[in-house]
């Protein structure tokens, strides 16, 4: 469970200060799967990395599963963002001189795993995201969707409770993105993982079970979301289309 | 510790991810461990050539002794210098600068000791040349007028040692013969040559003092006729000829115009070597003769100088190997920091997914220590293989199958280089093979040419550069464990370089890191 209160966050950027997050209380509960939407500069990116343990807040508290992360040290952090979370990024963020296995591999890598059960882990992070034919492959070798499931099997190899994603679908087609918001509902659903899609596109937004709009750093809408039946529609709409 | 692995494991991809850059930043390191290494050989061999050397002058059982202890606290002090007051004169204090000379009284002391066997004065004397009968030319000879017990420690080729009671035998270095042009060593034995002394011109007058150089009278010459009875073994000392301690002072007495030659009037009674009867009793005599207000020298004590002064040279020529790796070490610094400037989506990455400040760090100074430790082993093994290459071209002859070898590797490490940065061949393992298997031949095949050739060239035409072929035990290419210093050094230096650069790239927010683009 995630619960924010109060929270204040400003960064600067140039000579300007951005309110990115302004008095953001907000609540996730296990399980769910939420969209958070908003125009650029919103505030979305900064809540995701607030609630990824990767940016600390100006005021107020954040907890994720009981951790306090506003009074976390470094490594404390580090150690939640290896366990508890999986970060999947719009650029997907592989390492190029990497195989999708060694890239999948890395956090389990930095988690301390031993070898032997760190390939095992990996490849079946891998079968989960289907991409089992293409294990061995470079990021380079592998179309855009190929590369953005790699970086989901990064996200859910070490067994998170959450998957923070930015933007997942932000650089695929809709055909792609479609199946990648088709894998994230396939995690929420049987590994019951909470999913937090962060989004500037109404559509995607639309398949969360929540959507939490944010403007100027506030929320300015928490609004129950079509869910998974919308999930399901947006899955055939797009499997028509194609 | 399988962390550790793992950094290097993707350090080592890094590396070779930017060959031509990590090849770069290298080679300063292997130009400074190359450095070292070739220093670190030479000098090892010419310490254990020296030391070879030495034992055939000098031998556990012998003490060299000085007729007086030298303080030289007391040098400065004598010349005035030094202490905040005048010092008391002490009865039987040393003068540096004009030692006491030994006494026959003191002599016979010096033979009570307990557990000298034999105590033997040494004749320094001198000739201007040596000839050979039958030949005009004269040749250059260093006298050495060495009691028996000490000129058996030179294995003869031919003939006999001098009996000390000799007169008119010598023994002379076998290189007389190369000079001489002859072949056979039993051939020489029982000719005569001719050794010519110079009369000493005078005192050692030091500039300014002209009412003595104006008694200087031209110097005497006279001819000593002697018989060779032996041949000596090939020593550092080229010029080498043995005379008995009997002819040294019959031609000393002519060459200082003096009778007193060892005796209480001869001022240059100086050097005295002892005998003694077992190696446990040398420090109990060294303190004897101390005691008797002598200097004594063991046999450990001359060859740890020896040693010293090699091994300050050692340290000393080193230092420009270790200059090149200081700056080596800014290369790396250098590098480093570009990579941190390519790879920060890299390290905002390895953040995002759990990496720790700690472990952002330790994956740049493994980095850095690897470049360090790489350059250090290459440095070091190809320092090696050049003194051994030169070494070989010294000695006129050049080892065929190691310079083989060094071609097959150069050839697969080329291999390697292009295997590695042309895909089509490094997706399929045959076609790296069959590269390997083509560049290392072709490699082995280049340096088995110019083995052969250079060892043509050497017993041919080329001879006068092999300069060491007279030494057959001074070889320039020692390996001990000290050349490990060169890789070790390297890695340590490397790894203080890194440091910098590695605190920086922990301490990049990763939120800054993923933005960046």
């Amino acid at each position: 469970m995630i619960t924010l209160k109060n929270a204040y966050k400003v960064y600067t950027m140039g000579d300007e200060k951005i309110q990115a997050l302004d008095d953001v209380t907000l609540t996730v509960q296990e399980k769910e799967f939420v969209s958070i939407i908003g125009p650029s500069g919103s505030g979305k990116s900064t809540l995701m990395h607030v609630l990824g343990g990767l940016d600390k807040l100006d005021s107020g508290t954040i907890e994720v599963n009981g951790l306090d992360l506003s009074k976390a040290s470094r490594r404390q952090l580090a150690k939640f963002r290896n366990r508890q979370i999986g970060f999947v990024f719009q650029s997907f963020n592989l390492q190029p001189t990497m195989s999708a296995l060694e890239n999948v591999m890395l956090p389990l890598m930095f988690g301390r795993v031993r070898g032997s059960e760190r390939k095992k882990r990996a490849t079946r992070a891998i079968e989960h995201v289907d991409l089992t034919d293409r294990m061995h492959h470079k990021p380079s070798e592998m179309s855009g969707g190929q590369r953005q499931r790699v970086s989901i099997a990064r996200a859910l190899v070490n067994k998170p409770s959450i998957i923070l994603a930015d933007e997942p679908t932000g650089n695929l087609d809709s055909k792609t993105g479609s199946l990648i918001i088709e894998v994230l509902d396939k995690l929420n659903e049987d590994e019951g993982i909470t999913i937090v899609v962060v989004t500037h596109d109404s559509g995607i937004a639309e398949v969360g079970d929540r959507i939490i709009t944010l403007h100027d750093g506030k929320i300015k809408e928490d609004k129950k979301g079509a869910g998974k039946s919308k999930r399901s529609q947006f899955l055939s709409n797009n499997k028509v289309k194609t | 510790m399988i962390f550790i692995l793992d950094l290097v494991k993707t350090s080592l991809r890094n590396l070779w991810q930017g060959k031509l850059r990590s090849f770069l930043t290298t080679s300063a390191v292997i130009i400074g461990a190359l450095l070292i290494s070739i220093v670190f050989s030479i000098v090892n061999g010419i310490e254990g050539f020296f030391e070879l050397q030495f034992e055939t002058f000098s031998d556990p059982l012998f003490i060299e002794i000085q007729s007086q202890k030298i303080d030289f606290s007391e040098i400065f002090a004598s010349q005035g210098f030094g202490g905040s007051e005048p010092s008391e004169v002490k009865e039987g204090r040393a003068d540096i600068f004009t030692p006491k000379p030994f006494t026959d009284e003191q002599l016979e002391k010096l033979s009570d000791v307990e557990g000298i066997v034999q105590v033997n004065e040494w004749v320094n004397t001198q000739a201007e040349s040596m000839k050979l009968e039958d030949s005009d030319k004269k040749y250059q000879v260093t006298l050495y007028s060495m009691p028996k017990f000490m000129q058996e420690k030179v294995d003869l080729v031919a003939g006999r040692y001098v009996e000390d009671d000799d007169e008119g035998t010598i023994v002379v270095a076998r290189q007389y013969l190369d000079v001489w042009g002859i072949e056979d060593t039993d051939e020489v034995l029982g000719k005569k040559v001719t050794l010519e002394v110079e009369q000493e011109s005078g005192t050692f007058c030091p500039p300014g003092c002209q009412s003595l150089s104006a008694s200087h009278k031209d110097p005497g010459k006279k001819n000593y006729e002697m018989e060779i009875i032996g041949v000596s073994e090939k020593t550092i000392i080229t010029t080498l000829a043995v005379v008995s301690q009997k002819q040294a002072l019959e031609m000393e007495k002519f060459r200082r115009d003096t009778n007193e030659i060892l005796t209480n009037d001869d001022s240059n009674r100086f050097v005295a070597f002892a005998l003694v009867d077992s190696v446990e009793n040398v420090s109990r005599i060294e303190r004897d003769i101390e005691d008797l207000g002598h200097n004594a020298q063991t046999y450990e004590e001359q060859k740890n100088q020896v040693g010293q002064i090699l091994d300050i040279l050692k340290y000393f020529l080193s230092a420009f190997g270790i200059i090149a790796m200081a700056v080596a070490s800014l290369g790396i610094i250098n590098t480093l920091f570009m990579a941190i400037y390519e790879r920060t989506r890299e390290i905002g990455v390895s953040k995002a997914v759990g990496a720790t400040n700690l472990d952002i760090m330790l994956m740049f100074t493994i980095e850095a220590a690897l470049m360090g430790f790489i350059g250090g082993v290459v440095g070091m093994l190809s320092g090696y293989e050049l003194a051994s290459i030169v070494n070989g071209i010294l000695h006129g002859h050049l080892n065929v199958l190691e310079l083989v070898s060094v071609g097959g590797i150069l050839g697969i490490i080329l291999a390697l280089m292009i295997g590695g940065s042309i895909k089509w061949v490094s997706k399929n393992p045959l076609r790296i093979g069959c590269l390997f298997i083509v560049l290392g031949g072709i490699g082995s095949l280049i340096m088995l040419g110019i083995a052969l050739g250079m060892n043509a060239l050497l017993g041919g035409g080329l001879e006068s550069i092999t300069i060491l072929s007279s030494y057959e035990t001074l070889n320039i290419d020692v390996f001990s464990l000290d050349l490990l210093i060169a890789p070790v050094l390297s890695t340590i230096v490397a790894t203080i370089a890194g440091i910098l650069p590695a605190w920086r790239a922990s301490r990049l927010d990763p939120v800054d890191a993923l933005r960046y683009e």
